[in-house]
């Protein structure tokens, strides 16, 4: 009797704990992976809005996984379609413009973010290495959304959504962030690219 | 069943041995050992978890807060590796916002200050394991080398590695970020 009850107890102290610290633990990776998906879109404020783009070479569209392809940020709203059902090709954009830089030459010049690779792993063991040691990937999708006429005519712009998924655990993600950039605000100087 | 009744029951004298009385006791001690050592072992490791994740959350709001201030700003008017200064609008240079770092211990904080020198102002992330945390890179520049044809906006590169708990390496935090100055000229 004695036993029991104190088996009990004991299996309730560890669960309390046991629980915290996975509370804990997942709160500071979400921390972690909002921090990433910031520094991720906060390169493409750094660039020309034509250099805004995923590689969409069918080497890289083919390595991408369903987790990537199943998104909902995989959708393009204009068209109402999704990734998973069209190709990643058919509904997102890679450099666009007279003449577009290749994705070789832009990851070169942010290094730190490939902001032209449609997804990567982050691990202790990259450079930057992850923040906290444990390995996230960032996934990151860019539509060309077309311009519209009429009372709330806009011009074309392009959506980035930057989502972080725990390695470990592809299917659900730690953070979404998303944003639209407009060609007026990241022209190239002297270009008719806007 | 035979019931034995209760006054002839208490006339027994009959007790526990002292061999008994001393294996409950070295069972006891046993158990109780163990259930101390996991208490402090949970507390100790949900103070440690607690006192990195506060950290983290304090550095983001600190990131956030620093990234607003240098995208609105016109331009930054100072800059060394332990402090920037920011002017923000109207850009006349009457308004200004220093981020800088200061020893606190054997670490170092972080700190907005109104103004263009290190004195005073709100400490917004503590921790930091070096107080060398900033430097610029201008239009057309990567990390590391000119990235001529980019058109980059100036970026203000920041470089920040936190730990609470020095004792355990497992809690240490680094972020690398690069803050657009979205007011700045492309070249």
């Amino acid at each position: 009797m004695a036993m029991t009850v104190m088996s009990i107890a004991l299996t309730a102290l560890v669960t309390v704990f046991s629980a915290g610290l996975l509370t804990m633990r997942r709160a500071s990776q979400e921390t972690t992976a909002s921090f990433l998906a910031d520094i991720q879109l906060e390169t493409y404020r750094a660039m020309t809005s034509k250099d805004i783009g995923l590689d969409l070479s069918a080497g890289t569209v083919s390595a991408l996984d369903s987790n990537y392809t199943n998104d909902t940020a995989c959708a393009n709203s204009g068209a109402g379609t999704t990734c998973a059902a069209n190709g990643v090709s058919g509904t997102e954009t890679g450099p666009t413009g007279a003449t577009p830089d290749t994705c070789t030459q832009i990851n070169a010049w942010y290094p730190n973010t490939l902001p032209c690779t449609p997804s990567r792993t982050i691990s202790s063991s990259t450079t930057p290495a992850s923040p906290d040691g444990r390995s996230y990937r960032v996934d990151t999708y860019i539509v060309q959304l077309p311009a519209t006429t009429g009372t709330n005519a806009q011009r074309a712009v392009k959506q980035v959504t930057v989502v972080v998924r725990d390695s470990s655990n592809l299917t659900s993600y730690l953070a979404r962030e998303s944003s639209v950039f407009d060609c007026s605000t990241g022209i190239t100087p002297n270009s008719t690219d806007c | 069943m035979t019931r034995i009744p209760l006054r002839r029951h208490l006339a027994y004298e009959d007790g526990f041995s002292l061999i008994e009385l001393l294996a409950v006791m070295v069972i006891l001690g046993f158990v109780m050992t163990g259930i101390i050592s996991l208490y402090l072992s949970g507390t100790n490791s949900q103070a440690r978890l607690s006192s990195a994740f506060q950290a983290q959350s304090g550095l983001h709001l600190a990131l956030d807060k620093m990234r607003k201030d240098v995208h609105l700003s016109c331009s930054q008017t100072a800059q060394s590796a332990t402090s920037v200064t920011l002017s923000e609008t109207p850009c006349d240079g009457t308004v200004l916002v220093t981020w800088c770092t200061q020893a606190n211990g054997s670490f170092y904080s972080l700190y907005r200050v109104s103004g263009s020198s290190c004195t005073g102002g709100a400490d917004w992330a503590d921790y930091l394991t070096s107080g060398s945390i900033f430097s610029y890179l201008g239009p057309n520049q990567t990390n590391t080398t000119p990235a001529t044809g980019s058109y980059a906006l100036p970026r203000l590169h920041v470089d920040m590695t936190i730990n609470p708990t020095p004792t355990s390496g497992s809690t240490s935090f680094r972020v690398v970020d690069d803050l657009v100055f979205l007011n700045g000229a492309r070249q």
